[in-house]
């Protein structure tokens, strides 16, 4: 009897020797994964469906597009006020996708980040390091764009919420444009030393794009020869190229494909009922800038009634590219150089890039009694159609004093112009004030 | 960890004492009918030896040897007194009878850990004996708890996803809020489903404290014992076969109104003046349109006159789908019920052997489920009780199959054409499209629902296994030691085939098809049938080894002690898989290019890949567990209990000093009839009790580490093969376990001869520590964040009584349960946003406010309809307004109209029993007071955008003086998506749920051999069984059920036999 005792005994001190041995230690669901390892933040920073997705709102305010009263009612009210070009667009009790989409992207940045800090040195590490950086910069240089004024304008009384770790607890600080962009150049100068020189895949950021958004953040700055060298780092590589628009087929439905050679960083908008309605037009008064010659007429936009529609995108569906291409280097570049006064120069690297895009060099030729400058920006604004970039050149060239027509909409018989909103920002969505103040 | 084995030890130590110098006296005690009295109390007169029953109704008792009586005792039954010589060699059978003739059985709940007497409980149970269980017919056992256990309410409608069952309120906001439910003394792991209810002999449920925290971490929801059927011992073989058929009413889907289809045509051909449909017509998907607008574009581009444009019109304001589909598709449901069981048992050995058939046949055509269960078991006594052993198996098979599905379509489309054969409905792309395409070679791109009808082959199966061995030693007559064990497993397999007979393979394989130049098609999805696999596969080990003593010190003073602990271990895994070009007949399938993009054949500016379908996932549930019960007895008339508990589980992440929760109760009663002050009074039965402790709950999805999951591959990825992780949670090493603090106030009472029994119940339930998830800022990265922070509170009284009027011949009886509860938040960090609340109404998870319950009904206060337009209004600065931007603005939590709460205050039910000869006839009559809901109306926004609208369309606001009789706005000029949410979020839309409906009748008639000789067997029953038979009083008018605003809840009459041979 007492031997059974024993081992009776025996058997419950044994549950003891089990909890101690990990038993309590395996995780509850297979798929938790706690990110701990180079592989892991390997894979964070590969959530491209969020980290390469880009704001609609930068869309939306972009004049390259029109719209119909019919299809505007049916947009939902922070696009109809976007559209509109409103200040306070948002819904009292409204969150914004594109707020927190950025925000989202910051978080992973920096829970990458924070996890790499314990993993050494080593060169996977380092890259690691540097795209984490860089994904951080652009979040916050696009948020920049959005909620905070062109920083030539002064309103440092305008502010953003900044948070460079993932303590969720903690609340952020804010931070005014000069000093936001101030990080952002830091992190990305930072990261142009960490980044490889190629990616595997285009999701991925390497020198050559960390360099290509330096050059907008440059260019927002108008600090032209600090652009200029960014956009000549990468024409100087030369490991992008030119597609040649006369080899494309103009009758495809959508004629360029996904991860073109001019691709260098993806990058995607797509919503279906703004960026993907087929009510959402061409602005006429663009449209008119196409001239006879022009390859990209018949291979960035069909026919629907006297209207017009975008098929051009890089995406190769209805998708919108919005990520970084080769020919906005070039037409950066060129502004630079235009706007130091380099005209020969600038127009000589323009002419790389007509000689793709034109029918013949004739046509090209033709442009250049006008004037350097509005040529370049022209030629930028037809080139970079619905690839997310012209909301910031729209308020670059505000803050110039070049936007010289004021973009203006009409719905419902009535007109709203752009001036509407001085400082070109959208204020924060009231609830994501109400939460931070709470 | 290491005081505990040093507790667990000491505890067992206490065996050690001998007991050489006396003889020993065995024995069993029995009412009158055979059925053992647990907690009989036996003693030697003018001794202190002396002993309690155990919970097979057996005492043995250690006394020198020599002649006594021994006095036989227990609550409610005749004492008596019998003389005896020791040594005594046989066992001696005492049989008690009831002081009153007519007493209530004798109630023995199940904590699942042991049995106990009701009479001498401190804690809340509630009870459900073998007739009650069985009152109701149907396939599960769950079910058979509604309206007949008091505190315990099935809750309906929308909010009710969550927690269908909750037992004195909900004492969680986002954790597990189901009870945990016990099977044969196991925390029962798998679906429910799968429990025979005709193998279960009672169900007890635990409700407080002093009841539940044996069961710890995992109690806090209340606990639900399920008891099956067991061989008794020196029980002759008894057989019992019962059959029955339930008929039910199939849906019916004209329950929520909807506007008249003539109106919605005229709908839609403004709409289509207005250029509504333009976008849509134009899109280079091809959606599909209505037939209405599709004839009038035809009408518009020229393609048909309007006369034939005008016949086509008259045909679509004539015809309703849902006509179509209830002639094509639905039939009452017919569900049929088998149950054969044996049991019985000699002095070593009793068995017992069930085996159950359950079919049914769903309301809609050719979709059967069945079910098999099969269980057995066998006890056996060796060494002349010294040992104890048993060992129990339960199988269970299920199987359903979906062969036919109900068709989606336009409101006014028609299945047949005018001849009577099937025709074509209008599916994912337009006709014009569709048309087009005809002649370039593609598979037959029509949906003809009736050509469906039994085609789909999709159908699950799954095997349920359990075996549970234990063994007991019986070391002194005081003391045992057992350990039990269970093995549980369940193999779930599902699998949809779908052929080429339905639109959807079809359709599969069109859109990927490729053309190239010349016109030649190719097939990135192959022809053939796709077929969908998966497979879940689950187990768990139960351990638990377990000691009791019991023991009577100095005639008086029963001390009965428990204490074991628990490990458990449970895991599963599965996976998905898909495959293509898939041939039945010959079981092979062909590979398919997963990471391409293909373009669409409808639109190749669309790429999308092949959909993998695959996906894994995997569990892990582990607990190590302790617990202590001791109960203390004085004289039968006070008694104490005390338990604690602590479990241990693999919360993710959480420091190992987290993961434990110490929980404990005390209770204590006194039976106040037992006293000798009392002995005159008229009250045979009258008891206090109280009892006071904390249970826990949890939630194992939540981790104190930052985490992230690999994401899925989607078939519209760009970069299929990524391996991309998305991050989940925000870290929070602050995590822990919820605790409820319950504390529980009773008395029972029962009048001479059980006239008036009943019990009334105080409880008070403080949940702390509830994981709560507020809104943060999208700047920190998430925007919501997760944390134990919450608290609620709910007191209430269950009150349940019974009298029987009449015990002649003709028995009368009148069951009635009474609860009250008011449950309210006590603190939640953040409140929600207006919205929140205003849309919470139709959603299952709650949003929290401080000082109001979980589940409320708030809206924008109601100013009315404007007299001159119809246009709803709201109070803005006390004026009536129709700005609806600024209403929105300006409501706070503060201002919105709070109507009460959303879950009845109020319930219970109210049950007759009478009989007569052998005709017995049980009316449920059960009540819900004291809530509120909301209606659903027409909604202009979705109606302007071209979707069919609710009923009340046809009452609406029309012209000035409506607004006399008609709280329904006037159709707006245009889609208005502000007017029409604060339409919706109004307080016109309120009603009070308070109803009284007639549950259920059941009437049977008995045969028995007593009166009937003749028969070939002891007893038959014949029974009818009417459920849902409809509400008698409503507070609102509306015409919908209060607690089913979005079907029916269905009518079903049963009918059965059930034979004791």
């Amino acid at each position: 009897m007492k031997a059974i005792k024993n081992r009776f005994l025996l058997l419950i001190a044994s549950l003891g020797l089990i909890s101690c041995e990990g038993f309590l230690d395996e995780k509850p669901e297979k798929s938790i994964l706690v990110p701990q390892t180079v592989e892991d933040v390997r894979a964070l920073l590969d959530y491209y469906t969020n980290l390469n997705d880009n704001a609609l709102a930068d869309f939306i305010l972009a004049d390259d597009w029109v719209t119909e009263d019919a299809n505007w009612e049916s947009l939902s009210p922070w696009e109809q006020n976007t559209y509109l070009w409103k200040q306070q667009v948002f819904e009292p009790s409204e969150r914004s996708t594109d707020y927190t989409k950025l925000y989202r992207k910051i978080f992973t940045a920096n829970v990458s980040l924070e996890v790499l800090e314990g993993l050494g040195i080593g060169a996977e590490v380092r890259s690691l390091r540097g795209e984490a950086l860089f994904i951080r910069a652009l979040a916050y240089f696009q948020l920049s764009q959005l909620f905070l004024p062109s920083p030539m304008l002064g309103g440092d009384e305008i502010k953003l919420p900044v948070k460079l770790n993932p303590n969720v607890n903690e609340s952020s600080q804010w931070w005014p444009v000069s000093k936001v962009l101030i990080q952002v150049e830091q992190d990305l100068v930072e990261a142009f030393e960490l980044v490889g020189s190629s990616s595997q895949f285009k999701n991925r950021p390497n020198k050559q794009v960390v360099k290509a958004v330096l050059a907008r953040l440059y260019l927002y700055e108008e600090r032209w020869e600090d652009a200029l060298n960014a956009a000549n780092y990468i024409l100087e590589q030369g490991t992008v190229s030119l597609l040649d628009y006369h080899e494309m087929d103009s009758t495809a439905a959508y004629p360029f494909s996904l991860f073109n050679s001019e691709v260098m960083y993806y990058g995607i908008t797509s919503s279906f009922s703004v960026t993907a309605s087929s009510a959402t037009y061409i602005n006429p008064d663009l449209m008119g800038k196409y001239e006879e010659g022009d390859l990209r007429k018949p291979l960035f936009f069909t026919e629907s009634g006297e209207k017009h529609l975008f098929k051009g995108s890089y995406n190769g569906d209805y998708n919108l590219f919005t990520g970084i291409s080769l020919p906005e280097m070039y037409l950066s570049g060129a502004e630079a150089l235009v706007r130091m006064d380099r005209v020969q120069d600038g127009l000589d690297l323009m002419a790389i890039l007509a000689e793709k895009r034109y029918q013949s060099m004739d046509f090209w030729d033709g442009n250049l009694s006008k004037n350097p400058l509005d040529l370049v920006l022209e030629e930028r604004q037809k080139e970079l159609v619905f690839r997310g970039t012209r909301w910031m050149d729209m308020k670059r060239l505000h803050a110039l004093g070049e936007l010289d027509d004021v973009p203006t909409r009409e719905i419902a018989d009535q007109n709203y112009q752009l001036t509407g909103s001085d400082k070109l920002y959208l204020i924060l969505p009231s609830y994501e004030l109400e939460l931070e103040n709470n | 960890m290491k005081r505990y084995i040093i507790y667990l030890l000491l505890m067992f130590s206490i065996c050690q004492s001998g007991f050489s110098q006396t003889t020993e006296l065995k024995g069993r005690v029995s009412d009158d009918a055979g059925i053992p009295l647990p907690g009989a109390f036996v003693k030697l007169a003018d001794s202190t030896y002396s002993a309690i029953c155990n919970e097979s109704g057996e005492f043995s008792l250690q006394a020198p040897a020599g002649t006594y009586t021994l006095l036989v005792s227990y609550i409610g039954m005749e004492s008596q007194e019998i003389e005896i010589t020791l040594p005594m060699e046989e066992r001696l059978e005492i049989q008690l009878t009831s002081q009153s003739l007519d007493l209530a059985s004798v109630e023995v709940v199940s904590t699942g850990y042991q049995q106990i007497p009701k009479e001498r409980a401190t804690g809340s149970f509630a009870f459900l004996d073998e007739e009650l269980v069985q009152r109701k017919v149907g396939a599960n056992v769950l079910e058979r708890l509604g309206d007949v256990t008091s505190g315990l309410i099935f809750n309906q409608g929308p909010q009710a996803a969550n927690d269908p069952i909750s037992i004195r309120g909900r004492s969680t906001i986002f954790s597990n809020t189901q009870p945990l439910i016990i099977v044969d003394n196991f925390p029962y792991d798998g679906p429910m489903e799968n429990i025979n209810p005709n193998d279960v002999a009672s169900i007890t449920v635990l409700k407080d404290a002093a009841a539940a925290s044996i069961w710890g971490a995992r109690a806090g929801n209340g606990v639900i014992v399920i008891t099956t059927h067991r061989g008794g011992e020196s029980q002759p073989l008894q057989v019992s076969f019962n059959s029955n058929v339930t008929i039910s009413q199939p849906r019916d889907l004209f329950y929520m109104p909807q506007m008249s289809i003539p109106d919605f045509i005229g709908i839609e051909k403004q709409l289509f003046e207005k250029n509504f449909y333009r976008s849509t017509e134009n899109n280079a998907n091809k959606p599909k349109l209505s037939p209405v607008v599709e004839t009038l574009i035809a009408l518009r581009d020229g393609k048909i006159t309007q006369a034939v444009a005008d016949a086509r019109l008259t045909d679509y304001a004539q015809s309703d789908i849902r006509r179509d589909i209830e002639s094509y598709y639905l039939r009452p449901s017919v569900a049929q019920q088998y149950a054969l069981s044996l049991r019985g048992g000699g002095k070593v050995h009793s068995y017992h052997l069930s085996l159950g058939y359950d079919r049914s046949d769903a309301d809609i055509v050719v979709n059967p489920s069945n079910r098999w269960t099969l269980s057995g078991g066998n006890q056996w006594k060796l060494l002349e009780g010294k040992l104890e052993a048993g060992l129990d198996l339960n199988f269970a098979r299920q199987e359903s199959s979906s062969r036919t599905a109900l068709p989606n379509g336009y409101a006014y489309e028609s299945l047949t054409d005018e001849a009577g054969n099937p025709t074509g409905i209008i599916q994912n792309y337009n006709t014009r499209y569709i048309e087009s395409v005809k002649g370039q070679g593609l598979l037959d791109w029509n949906y003809v629902p009736l050509n469906e009808i039994g085609k789909l082959d999709n159908s699950t199966e799954a095997y349920d296994f359990r075996v549970s061995p234990y063994l007991k030693w019986n070391i002194t007559p005081d003391l045992n030691l057992g350990v039990y064990y269970q093995y549980w497993s369940n193999q779930a397999a599902g699998r949809n085939r779908n052929s080429q007979e339905l639109f959807y393979n079809r359709d599969l394989i069109n859109k990927y098809t490729q053309k190239d130049e010349q016109g030649n098609l190719s097939y990135p999805v192959p022809i053939g049938d796709v077929l969908d696999v998966s497979e879940n596969n689950s187990f768990s080990h139960t351990f638990r080894p377990q000691m009791t003593y019991a023991k009577v010190f100095s005639g008086v003073n029963f001390l009965n002690v428990l204490a074991g602990a628990e490990i458990k271990d449970r895991q599963g895994v599965g996976f998905s898989d898909r495959f293509y070009g898939y041939r039945d007949d010959l079981g092979s399938s062909v590979p398919v290019d997963w990471i391409s993009r293909f373009p669409m054949y409808y639109n190749p500016g669309s790429q999308v890949s092949i959909l993998s379908a695959q996906s894994h996932s995997g569990f892990t549930d582990r607990f190590i567990s302790y617990y202590a019960n001791i109960g203390y007895d004085y004289a039968h008339r006070y008694f104490l209990s005390l338990s604690a508990r602590k479990d241990q589980s693999n919360i993710f992440g959480v420091e190992s000093n987290q993961r434990g929760v110490p929980l404990w109760s005390v209770g204590g009663g006194w039976i106040v009839s037992e006293e000798k002050f009392a002995s005159g009074a008229n009250m045979p039965f009258l008891k206090f009790r109280a009892t006071y402790g904390y249970s826990g709950n949890v939630d194992k999805s939540l981790s104190s580490d930052v985490t992230a999951q690999f994401v899925n591959f989607q078939f519209y990825d760009v970069l299929p093969q990524m391996r991309a992780a998305v991050l989940v949670n925000p870290p929070n090493p602050d995590l822990r376990w919820e605790k409820v603090q319950m504390t529980n106030l009773a008395l029972d009472w029962e009048t001479q001869n059980g006239f008036f029994a009943g019990s009334l119940e105080y409880y008070s339930k403080h949940a702390s520590d509830l994981l709560g998830e507020y809104s943060v800022p999208s700047s920190s990265g998430k925007s919501s964040f997760t944390g134990n922070f919450a608290e609620t509170q709910t007191r209430g009284v269950d009150l349940s009584m019974q009298v029987k009027w009449l015990r002649n011949s003709f028995h009368w009886s009148t069951n009635v349960l009474y609860s009250h509860l008011k449950e309210e938040v006590l603190d939640f960090e953040k409140e929600p946003t207006v919205n929140n609340l205003l849309g919470s109404a139709f959603l299952a998870a709650p949003y929290p406010v401080v000082g109001r319950p979980l589940y409320g009904i708030y809206t924008y206060e109601w100013a009315g309809l404007s007299p001159d337009t119809g246009n709803p209004r709201g109070f803005l600065d006390g004026e009536a307004s129709e700005d609806y931007r600024e209403l929105s603005r300006a409501a706070t939590i503060e201002n919105l109209q709070y109507h009460g709460s959303a879950r009845p205050t109020s319930f219970g039910a109210i049950r007759n029993d009478f009989s007569f000869k052998g005709f017995s006839l049980s009316v449920n009559i059960s009540y819900r007071l004291g809530y509120y809901y909301k209606r659903r109306s027409i909604d202009y926004y979705t109606l302007l955008r071209g979707e069919i609208g609710h009923g009340d369309f046809d009452n609406r606001w029309q012209q000035p003086g409506d607004e006399e009789f008609t709280q329904i706005p006037s159709l707006p000029a245009s889609a208005d998506s502000r007017r029409n949410s604060f339409y919706s979020n109004s307080g016109a839309l309120v009603e009070k749920g308070d109803h009284i409906r007639l549950n259920d009748i059941r009437f049977s008639y008995s045969f028995s051999k007593v009166n009937m000789p003749w028969l070939p067997f002891r007893t038959a029953q014949l029974y009818t069984y009417g459920n849902n038979l409809g509400i008698l009083w409503k507070a609102s008018d509306d015409a919908l059920d209060p607690d089913y605003q979005l079907s029916r809840p269905l009518r079903s009459f049963a009918l059965g036999l059930k034979l004791d041979f």
